[in-house]
C-alpha cells in the first residue's frame, strides 16, 4: 500500500521543468524567436521557405570555463542591437551573440537564473537575476558596470527614462536607481512581490504586481498615486495609449483603467476565462490580448467588448506578442510561431532549420 | 479533478502558505510543522492501524496451526474469518486506516509540488490555487531555501537521502509485526531494506521539501509508535540492528514484546474463546467478554 502510494505521489510529483516564454523580437527584417525549449533562431520574415538561422545554442558551444552551455530555458526575449541580440537564460548567463549565427559574442554570469529580458540604453545592458541584483553590463563587452542588490529576485524587465532605472523586485519594492552610477533614488514597498515590468506615461509609472494591485507612482518621487485592485495578481506588463491603461491579470480579465485615477473606463473588464500573462497588444485599432491557453481575442478600445475571437492557437502563450504594422508574432512554449491579424486569422509559421 | 483541488489540495496549498506567514516565511520550517500537524490530524488513525497490526501479530501463531489442520482453501478461509470474528480482530484492520489517509498523501505531495516548483511557470500556476486574501498574497514568492537545500530541487548532497533512508527503516522496523512463518519473515525482510531504499531513491528524484515531509513524517511516526507501544520498554539496539544480525528468536521480541513461541497458545476458536491475554487493547477484551457470554448462552441451552 504504501509502496503504491509512494509510485502514485512519485508520478504526481516529477520537478517542475522551466520551459521558458522568451517572446519573439524584430531587427529590420530579421525575427528572432525561440524555436524550441532554450532555443533561438533567426528567420527572414521575406523569406517565405521558412529557413531560421539557428542562433543559440550552437553545436558545442561552452562557456568561458569549458563547460558546456546548458540554458535550461529562456524567459528573456531578446534585445537586438546594432547587429548583437542580448538575452537572459535560466542558467543565469546574460549572452550577446552575433545574429548571422556565428556564435556568441560575450557571455557573463549572475548569480542566479535569470528571469526578465535586457534593456540596452546607450551603450550599457541593464537585467535583473535571480540573485537579487540589478546589473549593469558594457554592452560592447560584457565588463559589468555597476550592480544594485535588492532584497529578493528581480524576475521584471527594467525600464530606462530620462537617466533612470526603474525596477521592479520580489522584495515587493520598486526601485528607481541613477542609471549611470546604480545609487538607489527611492523605493516604494507594495503588499507582495513585484514581477511585472513597469511602465512611464506622462510622470506617472504603472507596475503590477503579485497583490493583485496594479499601482500608479508618481515617477519622480516614487509616491502612489492610486491603485486599482483586481482578483489575482497582475504580471502582465500594462500598456497605455492616451489617457488609459490596459493590464491583463492571472484572474483572466482585462482591465481598462483612467491613468490619472484608475477609475475602470469599461462598464466591466473582458473575461477571457484564463490567466492573462501575455502583455495586451495594439493592432491597429484593435486591442489583442492572448490568455494562457492560446486563446486570442481583438477587443475594442472603447468598450472592452470582443470584435472577434476566442480563435484558438491550442497552445500555451505567455510570452508577449510583437506588433509588426496591423499584424502580429505570437511565440507558444515550445517553440511555435503564429502569426495574427487585426481580424483574429492567424497562421502557424512553418519553420526549417 | 476539479472538485479534488478544491477539496484537498488547494486547502492543503494555502495552510502551508499560511503556516509559512506564521513561521516568518521559513518556509521548510511551514512543512515540517505541517507535517506534525497532519501527523497528530490522523493520530487516531494511525493508533488504530498499529493496534491492529499488533493484534493480528498475536494470533499469526494459532492462524498458522489453522492453515496446517485445514488443506481444502476454502474450508481454511472460513476457519480463519470465523477465528478473526471471535477474537474481535479485523484483518483488514491496519489497511482501512491506510486507505482514509492516503487521500491526504498524495493532496499533501500535490501541494509540496505546486508550493515548491520554484519556476515562473509553476509560481503562475500557484497564484491560481491561493485564495485572494492579502494574507496569502503577501508570502508570494515563497523562500526555497531550507538549511543546505532548494526545496524546489532535489537534494544532491545524499544528506536528505539518507535521513529518509534511516527514519523510513526505524520505522518499519517497529511497524513490522513479527512473525514465526518463514514466507512472511522473508517478506518482512525485503520490505524492510527495499521500503528505505526506495523513498531515498526517490528522494534524490523529487524536490527536496517532499524529502523534508517524508523524513518528518517518519520521525513523528516512530514517535507515535514509542507512545503506543505501551509501558514496556523498546528495545533500540535491536531495532537499529539489521534482523539477520539478531538470533532468530530475538526477532519477534525485538520490541520487548514476548516472541510468539513464548506466548500461551490460543485455543481452537472452535470449542473454546480466545484467551483473554492474546488480545491487546479494552476493545478486543470487551469483545471477548461478549464471545465469552454467548458461550454461557450456549451453555445454558
Amino acid at each position: 500500500m504504501a509502496l503504491a502510494t509512494l509510485f502514485v505521489a512519485t508520478a504526481c510529483t516529477r520537478i517542475a521543468e522551466p520551459k521558458g516564454w522568451a517572446g519573439p523580437t524584430l531587427a529590420d527584417d530579421l525575427l528572432v524567436a525561440s524555436i524550441g525549449r532554450g532555443e533561438l533562431a533567426a528567420v527572414d520574415i521575406e523569406d517565405s521557405s521558412g529557413r531560421v538561422t539557428r542562433l543559440f545554442p550552437l553545436k558545442d558551444q561552452k562557456h568561458p570555463d569549458g563547460s558546456k552551455i546548458d540554458p535550461e530555458a529562456i524567459y528573456s526575449t531578446p534585445v537586438v542591437t546594432d547587429g548583437t541580440g542580448y538575452f537572459g537564460a535560466y542558467d543565469g548567463w546574460l549572452y550577446a551573440l552575433y545574429l548571422d549565427g556565428s556564435g556568441i559574442r560575450w557571455q557573463v554570469e549572475t548569480g542566479g537564473s535569470i528571469i526578465g529580458s535586457a534593456v540596452v540604453q546607450d551603450g550599457v545592458v541593464y537585467i535583473g537575476s535571480d540573485d537579487g541584483k540589478l546589473h549593469a553590463f558594457d554592452a560592447e563587452a560584457g565588463d559589468l558596470r555597476w550592480q544594485f542588490k535588492s532584497g529578493d529576485s528581480i524576475w521584471a524587465t527594467p525600464l530606462v527614462a530620462d537617466g533612470v532605472v526603474y525596477v521592479a523586485s520580489m522584495d515587493k519594492k520598486v526601485y528607481a536607481l541613477d542609471a549611470a552610477s546604480g545609487q538607489e533614488k527611492w523605493h516604494f514597498k507594495a503588499k507582495a512581490g513585484l514581477a511585472s515590468t513597469p511602465v512611464l506615461a506622462d510622470g506617472t509609472l504603472l507596475v503590477g504586481g503579485l497583490d493583485s494591485r496594479i499601482r500608479a507612482l508618481d515617477a519622480v518621487s516614487g509616491e502612489e498615486r492610486w491603485y486599482f485592485k483586481a482578483d489575482d495578481w497582475f504580471w502582465t506588463q500594462p500598456l497605455v495609449l492616451g489617457n488609459t491603461v490596459y493590464a491583463g491579470s492571472l484572474d483572466g480579465k482585462v482591465y481598462a483603467l483612467d491613468v490619472n485615477d484608475g477609475t475602470p473606463k469599461w462598464e466591466k473588464p473582458f473575461d477571457t476565462e484564463e490567466s492573462v500573462r501575455a502583455a495586451p497588444l495594439l493592432l491597429d485599432d484593435v486591442l489583442l490580448i492572448a490568455n494562457r491557453t492560446g486563446k486570442l481575442f481583438g477587443l475594442d478600445l472603447e468598450n472592452g467588448q470582443a470584435i472577434w475571437g476566442p480563435t484558438d492557437l491550442a497552445k500555451t502563450v505567455l510570452a508577449d506578442p510583437l506588433a509588426q504594422g496591423a499584424m502580429a508574432y505570437i511565440s507558444a512554449q515550445g517553440g511555435d510561431l503564429f502569426t495574427v491579424n487585426k481580424d483574429g486569422e492567424y497562421k502557424r509559421l512553418t519553420l526549417t532549420e | 479533478m476539479f472538485l479534488w483541488d478544491l477539496v484537498f489540495v488547494n486547502p492543503i496549498t494555502n495552510a502551508l502558505v499560511i503556516l509559512n506567514n506564521i513561521v516568518l516565511g521559513y518556509f521548510g520550517v511551514a512543512i515540517i510543522i505541517f507535517t506534525i500537524l497532519m501527523r497528530l490530524l490522523t493520530m487516531p488513525l494511525t493508533l488504530r492501524q498499529i493496534r491492529s497490526s499488533r493484534a493480528l501479530s498475536t494470533l499469526q501463531p494459532k492462524i498458522q496451526e489453522l492453515q496446517k489442520k485445514y488443506k481444502d482453501p476454502k474450508r481454511r478461509q472460513e476457519e480463519t474469518m470465523k477465528f478473526y470474528r471471535e477474537a474481535g480482530v479485523n484483518p483488514l484492520g491496519c489497511l482501512l486506516p491506510m486507505l482514509v489517509q492516503f487521500p491526504i498523501w498524495i493532496a499533501l505531495y500535490n501541494a509540496l509540488r505546486i508550493t515548491v516548483g520554484g519556476t515562473p511557470e509553476s509560481v503562475i500556476g500557484l497564484s491560481q490555487r491561493l485564495y485572494p486574501w492579502g494574507y496569502i498574497e503577501q508570502a508570494v514568492p515563497l523562500e526555497n531555501s531550507f538549511l543546505w537545500m532548494d526545496l524546489g530541487q532535489p537534494d544532491t548532497s545524499l544528506i536528505l537521502a539518507f535521513i529518509v533512508f534511516a527514519s523510513t527503516y526505524v520505522q518499519q522496523r517497529l511497524a513490522t509485526p513479527p512473525t514465526t512463518d518463514p514466507r512472511t519473515q522473508s517478506t518482512n525482510q525485503m520490505m524492510l531494506w527495499m521500503m528505505p531504499l526506495m523513498f531515498a531513491f526517490f528522494t534524490l528524484q523529487v524536490p527536496s521539501g517532499l524529502g523534508v515531509y517524508w523524513a518528518m513524517s517518519n520521525i513523528v511516526g516512530v514517535v507515535m509508535y514509542y507512545f503506543a507501544h505501551g509501558p514496556e520498554p523498546i528495545n533500540w539496539r535491536t531495532v537499529l540492528l539489521p534482523p539477520s544480525a539478531a538470533p532468530a528468536g530475538k526477532q519477534a521480541s525485538r520490541r520487548g514484546e514476548p516472541s510468539p513461541k513464548e506466548k500461551e497458545p490460543v485455543e481452537e476458536p472452535a470449542e473454546e474463546p480466545v484467551e483473554a491475554d492474546l488480545l491487546p487493547g479494552s476493545k478486543r477484551k470487551k469483545r471477548l467478554r461478549h464471545g465469552r457470554s454467548r458461550g454461557k448462552r450456549k451453555d445454558r441451552r
